[in-house]
C-alpha cells in the first residue's frame, strides 16, 4: 500500500508533518503539483523581470536599469521562462496526467520522479543566487562564446550559467526517460501506443526530442566551462578553436529545444479541442505522424539559426528550404484542430478561448517563422525585434495560452474545484490584448531597425511611441495574469466541490475522483478505443476502434 | 510496490527500457563531443604547433584491458544466466577492477606526458573526451561494485538478473565509445 | 564480380560528358542480370522454392542495375572522378541509397533459405543482418571512407576505388536489411517500432559527417582541389554542396523511409485486438474513493 509520503517505511514520520510528507513524496500527482507551482513561481519572476525590461525601455534614455542591470535582467528572463518556466510546467502536467491518462498508478521510477524535480527546484535557486554573488549570468540565454569566455566575461556569472543549465539539463534528462518508459511500460490494457491520448503521445515525442537534445547542451555548457575555468580552447579561435564551434552544438540543443517547448502545449490543445466541440480530434494519425515527423526533423535545420554568419549560399539555400519544410507538419495539426472544431457543438468556456487564442497566436507567430526562414528577410531582421515579436508569438501566445487552456481544463481535477469563469474569461480576453499590443508592434520595430537586446534607443530614432506602447500592453498582461493569481487563490480557498468529470471528458483521468486518490484506479480499466470514457457514456456511439 | 514487474507492455523489465534510453542519450553526448574535435582538427592542422602525438602504447594497452573487461563481463553475465552466482561475484570484481586499472592508464597518459588542458588544443581534447569517457566507466565500475555485493548476498538467479544484464550493456556500451574515441584521436 | 577484371577502362578522353565503359561493370551487371533473371523466373519454377516473382519485384532489381550502370558508366562517373567532389557525392548516394534499396525489394523471397544451407552460415547471415550490426557496419563503412587519408587513396589508385564501391554497396545491402529485406524466415526484418528507431538513428551519422564537411572553411580532400573547375563551382563551393547533398537529399532517404514505415506501424499496432476478456470499463461514475 504506497503512503502519500512516499515508499520507504522510516518516512511513516512524515505522515504526521504535511511540510515534510511534501518534500519527500514521490506520487506523481503531487510532484506534479510541486512542478506546477514551482514553475509557476518563477514564471511570475520572469514576468517582473520582462516588466522592468519593459519600464526601462518605455522611454529613450530611460534610467530604470543600467546597462549591466539590463543585461542581467533580460537574460535571466529568458533562462527563467525556458528552463524554469515552460519547460517544468510541461514536467508538471505529464507528471500529473500522463500516468492518469494511461492507466497506471504512478511513474515508472517514482523516486527519480522525485530528484528530477529537487534538481530542477535547486537549480532555479542556484542561477538565481547569482543575484547576490557578483551579479546573474548577462550575455543573453544562448551564451555565445567568445564573449562568453573568460576574457570578456569575468567572475563568476557565466559560470553561474554553464552549472546551472547542466544541472537543469540533467533533471530534464532524467525527467524525459522517466515519461518514456512509463508511456512504454503501464499503458492499460487494450491502450496500445496508437491509442492514447494525444497529450500523451506528444509528451512521448517531446521526452525522446529531450533525451537526444539535452546532451548536447550539457556538452556546451560543459565545454564552456572547461575554457572558462581549466584553459581549455574549444572556442577560443586564436588558439585552435573556434568560436563558431558553440553556435553548432548549442544549436543542435537550441532548434530541438523549441519544439520541446511547444508540443506539449499543443498536446493541450488536442485533449481540449475535442472535448469542447463534443467530437474526436480529426486526423489522429496524420497528426501524430505530423509530431513524430517534427522531432525527427528538428534535429537537422539548426543551421538556421546561423544565417548570418557567412555561410555560403549554397548553404543557405539549403537550410532555408529545409526550414520551409519543418512548417508543413505544423500547419497540418492547425488544419487538424480546425477540423475537429468545424461541425462541432462548441462551448465557448474558458479552455476553449484559451485553445482558440493559441490558434491564432501561434498561426501569427508560425507565419513570421516561415518569413525568418527566408534568407534574404533573416539578413534584415535578425538579431532586431522582429525576431523577439516572432517567438514570443509562437512562445506566449502559442505555449503559454496552450498551458493556460490546461490549467483551466485541468484544475478541477487536480483540486476538486472549478476556476470562477467570469474571472477565467476577463482573464483571457485582458492577456489577449495585453499579449497583442506588447508583440505585435515589435515586428514594425525589427522592420525600422530596433535591435534587440539594447538597454536604451535615442529618442530621434521613432522608436519611442510603440514602446511605450509596448509597455502599456505589458502591464495590462500583467493585469490578466494578476486576475489568474486572483482565481487561483480564491478558488483554492473556497470550498471543494469535488466535480469528477466537469467537462464531460473522454479520457481516463475524468473517471476518477477530483483529486483522484493516492493509488489513482480501485482497479486498472481496460480500454477499446482512444474516448474510453465516452465509449463508456455512449455505449451505442462508441468508437469502433 | 513496483509496478514493472506485474505490467510491461513492452515485455521487457523496465530498467531494461530505461537502460535503452539512457544509452541513446549519451550516445547524442558524445557525438556532438566527437564532432567538436573533429571540426576543431578540421580547422588547423593537427597536432597544432607541432606538439608531440601521444605514444600509441599505453592507449593501445588500454584498449587491450578495455576488451579483456569486456570479456570478463561477458563471462560474468554467462555465469548469472546458468545460476553460478560466486563466479558471476568472481568475475565483475574482475572487470571492475580491470576498468580501474584502465582509468589508472588513461591518468598516467595524461601526466606523464605533461598534457595541459591549454596545451595546443590536443591536451584539451584529450582532457574533455577521455575525461569524460572515463567518467562513464567509473559510474560503469560502480554499477559493478553493486552487482559484486548484490551477488555475494545472493540476490540473484537464473532468472532474474536484470541489474546485471543492464550493467552488462552499459559496459559493453562505455568499451564501444573507448573504440571510437581511440580511433578517432590516434589513428585517424 | 565487378572486381573480375582489373583492367580499367578510362573513357575520359572525350571530355567533361564522357561516358566511361569500363569493361568490368559492364561484365559484372550483365553477369547479375542474367543470374538473377535465371533465379528468379526459370529457376524458381523448377526448384520451386517459392510463388512467382512478379514482375514489378523483377523491374525493381533490373532498376537497381540501371541505376548502378548510371552511377558507374554515365558521364557522372567521369564528373566525380575527374572533377567534382559533388557529383561524386550524388554518385555515391546512387550506390548507397538506391541501388541496394531496389535490390533488396527485388530477390525473391526464400533465396536466402533456399540457397544457403550450413546452419553457421545462416545464423551468421541472421546476426550480421539486425539492427544493431547492420548499423555499426553500414556507418562503420560510410566514415571510414570519408576519412581524408583514405578517401584521397581511393582517388587515387583505381583498384582501391573499385574496393570502396563495391564495400559501399554491400554495406549499404546490409544497412537497409532491417527495412527492406525480402527473407522472412532467414533472416527477417526488424520489428516495425524497431525501423523507427533504426531510421531515425540512422540519420545521424550522415548528419555530423556532412555538418563537418559542409562547415569546414579548408579543402579536406585535396585530390578535388588541383581538378580543372567547372560549372564555376570553387573547390570550397564544390566541397559545401557536397556536405549539402549528403545533408539533406541523403537523409532524406532515411526520412522517406520513415514516414512509410510510420504509417504501417500505426496501422498495424491499430488493428490489434484488444484481449478478448477485457472487462468493461465501468458505467463513468464510480463510487467515490476516500
Amino acid at each position: 500500500m504506497t503512503s502519500q509520503a512516499g515508499t520507504f517505511p522510516y518516512m511513516r514520520r512524515a505522515e504526521k508533518s504535511k511540510l515534510l510528507s511534501w518534500a519527500l513524496t514521490t506520487d506523481h500527482k503531487r510532484i506534479g503539483i510541486l512542478y506546477l507551482a514551482t514553475a509557476f513561481i518563477f514564471f511570475l519572476v520572469g514576468g517582473i523581470e520582462a516588466l522592468l525590461i519593459r519600464l526601462q525601455l518605455a522611454q529613450p534614455g530611460a534610467q530604470v536599469l543600467g546597462p549591466d542591470a539590463y543585461n542581467q535582467v533580460f537574460t535571466m528572463h529568458g533562462l527563467t521562462m525556458i528552463f524554469l518556466g515552460a519547460m517544468p510546467i510541461a514536467i508538471g502536467f505529464a507528471n500529473y496526467f500522463v500516468p492518469l491518462m494511461i492507466g497506471a498508478r504512478d511513474m515508472v521510477f517514482p523516486r527519480l520522479n522525485a530528484l528530477s524535480y529537487w534538481l530542477f527546484a535547486l537549480g532555479g535557486l542556484f542561477m538565481y543566487s547569482s543575484f547576490l554573488l557578483g551579479g546573474a549570468p548577462d550575455k543573453g540565454w544562448f551564451a555565445y562564446a567568445p564573449m562568453t569566455e573568460r576574457a570578456f566575461s569575468p567572475g563568476m556569472r557565466m559560470d553561474f550559467w554553464s552549472l546551472g543549465v547542466i544541472g537543469l539539463a540533467i533533471s530534464s534528462t532524467v525527467g524525459s526517460i522517466n515519461i518514456i518508459v512509463t508511456i512504454f511500460q503501464l499503458r492499460a490494457r487494450g491502450m496500445s501506443i496508437t491509442k492514447v491520448p494525444m497529450f500523451v503521445w506528444n509528451m512521448l515525442i517531446t521526452s525522446l526530442i529531450g533525451i537526444f537534445a539535452f546532451p548536447s547542451l550539457i556538452v556546451a555548457a560543459a565545454l564552456l566551462l572547461l575554457d572558462r575555468q581549466l584553459g581549455t580552447v574549444f572556442f577560443n579561435t586564436a588558439q585552435g578553436g573556434n568560436a563558431m564551434l558553440w553556435q553548432h552544438i548549442f544549436w543542435f540543443f537550441g532548434h530541438p529545444e523549441v519544439y520541446i517547448l511547444v508540443l506539449p502545449a499543443m498536446g493541450i490543445m488536442s485533449e481540449v479541442i475535442p472535448v469542447f466541440s463534443r467530437k474526436p480530434l480529426f486526423g489522429f494519425m496524420a497528426i501524430a505522424f505530423s509530431t513524430a515527423a517534427i522531432g525527427v526533423l528538428s534535429f537537422t535545420v539548426w543551421a538556421h539559426h546561423m544565417f548570418s554568419t557567412g555561410m555560403s549560399t549554397i548553404s543557405l539555400l539549403f537550410f532555408a528550404a529545409d526550414s520551409f519544410l519543418i512548417g508543413v507538419p505544423t500547419g497540418v495539426k492547425i488544419f487538424s484542430w480546425l477540423a475537429t472544431m468545424w461541425g462541432g457543438k462548441l462551448r465557448f468556456d474558458t479552455p476553449l478561448l484559451f485553445a482558440m487564442g493559441f490558434i491564432v497566436m501561434f498561426v501569427i507567430g508560425g507565419i513570421t517563422g516561415i518569413h525568418v526562414a527566408s534568407v534574404p528577410v533573416d539578413w534584415q531582421v535578425t538579431d532586431t525585434y522582429y525576431v523577439v515579436g516572432h517567438f514570443h508569438y509562437v512562445l506566449f501566445g502559442g505555449t503559454i495560452l496552450g498551458f493556460l487552456s490546461g490549467l483551466f481544463y485541468w484544475f478541477p481535477k487536480m483540486t476538486g474545484r472549478m476556476l470562477s469563469e467570469r474571472l477565467g474569461k476577463l482573464s483571457f480576453w485582458t492577456i489577449m490584448v495585453g499579449m497583442n499590443m506588447v508583440f505585435f508592434p515589435m515586428h514594425y520595430l525589427g522592420l525600422a531597425g530596433m535591435p534587440r537586446r539594447i538597454y536604451t534607443y535615442p529618442a530621434d530614432t521613432g522608436w519611442a511611441f510603440w514602446n511605450l506602447f509596448e509597455t502599456v500592453g505589458a502591464f495590462i498582461t500583467a493585469l490578466g495574469f494578476l486576475i489568474i493569481l486572483i482565481n487561483l487563490i480564491v478558488t483554492l480557498r473556497s470550498r471543494p466541490t469535488n466535480p469528477q468529470d466537469p467537462w464531460d471528458g473522454f479520457t481516463l483521468e475524468w473517471t476518477t475522483s477530483s483529486p483522484p486518490p493516492a493509488e489513482n484506479f480501485a482497479e486498472i480499466p481496460a480500454v477499446r478505443s482512444r474516448r474510453p470514457l465516452w465509449d463508456a457514456k455512449h455505449p451505442d456511439m462508441a468508437d469502433t476502434h | 510496490m513496483n509496478q514493472a514487474t506485474t505490467r510491461s507492455r513492452s515485455g521487457m523489465d523496465s530498467a531494461k527500457v530505461a537502460m535503452l534510453v539512457v544509452l541513446g542519450s549519451e550516445t547524442f553526448f558524445f557525438g556532438p563531443l566527437v564532432s567538436a574535435y573533429l571540426f576543431m582538427r578540421g580547422m588547423y592542422p593537427w597536432p597544432l604547433d607541432g606538439a608531440p602525438l601521444a605514444r600509441l602504447a599505453v592507449p593501445g594497452v588500454n584498449t587491450l584491458i578495455l576488451l579483456a573487461s569486456v570479456v570478463t563481463m561477458w563471462l560474468a553475465l554467462r555465469a548469472i544466466r546458468s545460476g553460478r552466482q560466486p563466479m558471476l561475484a568472481r568475475w565483475s570484481a574482475v572487470t571492475l577492477l580491470l576498468g580501474l586499472v584502465f582509468v589508472a592508464g588513461q591518468v598516467l597518459e595524461y601526466t606523464s606526458n605533461n598534457m595541459t588542458p591549454s596545451d595546443h588544443g590536443f591536451g584539451g581534447v584529450f582532457l574533455t573526451l577521455m575525461g569524460f569517457h572515463a567518467l562513464h566507466l567509473l559510474a560503469g565500475v560502480i554499477m559493478l561494485a553493486l552487482v559484486f555485493f548484490r551477488a555475494r548476498l545472493g540476490d540473484f538467479t537464473a532468472r532474474r538478473h536484470v541489474a546485471v544484464e543492464v550493467s552488462a550493456w552499459f559496459w559493453y556500451y562505455v568499451a564501444a565509445v573507448w573504440l571510437v574515441l581511440f580511433s578517432v584521436l590516434y589513428l585517424v | 564480380m565487378l572486381a573480375i577484371s582489373a583492367v580499367v577502362y578510362h573513357g575520359s578522353g572525350g571530355g567533361l560528358w564522357s561516358w566511361s565503359w569500363y569493361p568490368s561493370v559492364l561484365a559484372g551487371l550483365a553477369i547479375i542480370t542474367a543470374v538473377y533473371l535465371y533465379l528468379a523466373n526459370g529457376y524458381r519454377r523448377r526448384a520451386q522454392y517459392g510463388p512467382p516473382v512478379t514482375r514489378l519485384r523483377q523491374a525493381s532489381f533490373l532498376l537497381g542495375n540501371l541505376v548502378v550502370f548510371l552511377a558507374l558508366i554515365s558521364p557522372l562517373d567521369n564528373l566525380s572522378d575527374n572533377y567534382l567532389f559533388s557529383a561524386h557525392m550524388v554518385q555515391h548516394i546512387l550506390l548507397i541509397g538506391f541501388a541496394p534499396v531496389l535490390w533488396l525489394l527485388g530477390v525473391p523471397s526464400g533465396l536466402l533459405n533456399h540457397l544457403v544451407r550450413a546452419p553457421w552460415l545462416r545464423k551468421f547471415a541472421y546476426e550480421v543482418t539486425r539492427p544493431i550490426p547492420a548499423f555499426l557496419i553500414f556507418n562503420g563503412v560510410f566514415l571510414l571512407w570519408h576519412i581524408p587519408r583514405l578517401y584521397n587513396l581511393a582517388l587515387e589508385e583505381e583498384p582501391v576505388h573499385i574496393f570502396m564501391h563495391l564495400t559501399f554497396l554491400a554495406s549499404a545491402v546490409i544497412g537497409w536489411w532491417p527495412v527492406y529485406s525480402r527473407f522472412d524466415e532467414a533472416a527477417p526484418r526488424a520489428s516495425l517500432t524497431a525501423q523507427l528507431f533504426y531510421l531515425f538513428v540512422m540519420m545521424f551519422p550522415s548528419t555530423a559527417l556532412s555538418a563537418w564537411i559542409t562547415f569546414t572553411p579548408s579543402i579536406l580532400y585535396p585530390y578535388y582541389g588541383s581538378q580543372a573547375q567547372v560549372f564555376g563551382l570553387s573547390p570550397l563551393d564544390d566541397q559545401q554542396l557536397s556536405g549539402l547533398i549528403m545533408w539533406i537529399p541523403g537523409n532524406a532517404l532515411f526520412f522517406l523511409a520513415f514516414s512509410i514505415v510510420f504509417f504501417q506501424w500505426f496501422q498495424y499496432v491499430q488493428r490489434q485486438q484488444p484481449d478478448e476478456d477485457a472487462p468493461e470499463l465501468a458505467n463513468p461514475l464510480p463510487k467515490l474513493q476516500e
